[in-house]
């Protein structure tokens, strides 16, 4: 069971990590500067992720070569919400893979799912996506 | 073509919808949460779901929506800011007295430190907030696979609650 939802949350890295390449190249200066470190943390728990999912015996899940975008993204402010976007689903990843790991791999989906929040809350933040917060993060539609 | 995937523009390459991917995680997931839910759909606690950690965390929700009432009473202008963190409160309240089976506790009431302007009450908060995210986080590691999903993402919106604070 740990292993199944591993495997759903690393899904989910490999999609924002794709997503943070595209709203990257629509940022500048330093919220591009925050769009490369919020990318890079996403790799580094993708990479954390995998390696608990081989050291259990998982097969692990490959990225696909492109992920279809919620909606269109041209600009700076288009790149903000999907930055927040991108958050809120790894967020309700990582709530879901909760009720499906237990001791060191709760932790890890328990730490990324409170990280993944907060980061959506500071694009929400620099989006200017009113309410900054919502009652349950894990669990944005 | 699978389910989830469509055909990108010229290049004809599969792209996964970035929502969809994460739909299904909900939807694999979820499937593992039927088993604790009752013949009409509903999920029950058992007995050793409802330890004295989860009845102290409901507890402590019910005092930090009561604190942020105290706030809002003592500083009437962060009223806009802090009425929809109050309201999670209630929300987390609601859900988790649902999830452990019990009724919402009566608040007894808020001992909101700090002084009377909006820097040391939102302070006050802040250090509330802190406190809370940290049981609700020690709670979510120790609860059932059940609740550790909802436990969860109390912790997470107390986070987060802390960055509008600051």
């Amino acid at each position: 069971m740990s292993v199944d939802a591993l495997r759903a949350a690393l899904a989910a890295e490999h999609a924002a990590i794709y997503g943070y390449g595209v709203a990257g190249a629509h940022l500048t200066g330093d919220t591009q500067k925050a769009a490369r470190q919020a990318e890079s943390v996403h790799r580094e728990r993708r990479d954390e992720v995998a390696l608990r999912i081989q050291e259990q015996g998982g097969a692990l899940v490959a990225a696909e070569p492109a992920y279809a975008l919620p909606f269109p993204v041209s600009n700076d402010a288009d790149a903000k919400r999907l930055a927040a976007r991108l958050e809120e689903g790894t967020a309700g990843a990582w709530r879901e893979a909760l009720h499906g790991t237990e001791d060191d791999d709760r932790r890890l989906a328990l730490d990324a799912l409170i990280d993944c929040a907060v980061m959506a809350t500071r694009w929400r933040e620099a989006a200017g996506i009113s309410p900054l917060t919502v009652p349950f993060p894990g669990s944005t539609p | 073509m699978h389910s989830g995937t469509r055909r990108g523009g010229g290049a004809g390459v599969p792209r996964r919808d970035l929502l969809r991917v994460t739909a299904a995680v909900v939807a694999l997931a979820g499937a593992g949460s039927a088993a604790g839910c009752d013949l009409f759909g509903g999920a029950r606690s058992t007995t050793s779901e409802v330890t004295p950690e989860l009845t102290d965390l409901l507890a402590a929700t019910v005092a930090l929506g009561a604190a942020y009432d105290a706030a809002i009473a003592r500083v009437p202008s962060l009223a806009d800011r802090l009425t929809g963190l109050r309201d999670a409160h209630r929300a987390h309240a609601v859900a988790l007295a649902q999830a452990l089976s019990v009724a919402v506790p009566v608040s007894s009431g808020s001992s909101l430190e700090g002084g009377s302007d909006a820097p040391s009450t939102l302070a006050a908060l802040a250090g509330l907030e802190t406190t809370g995210r940290d049981a609700a986080r020690t709670a979510c590691l120790n609860a059932s696979p059940r609740l550790a999903s909802l436990v969860g993402d109390i912790a997470a919106a107390r986070a987060c609650h802390l960055e509008v604070l600051q």
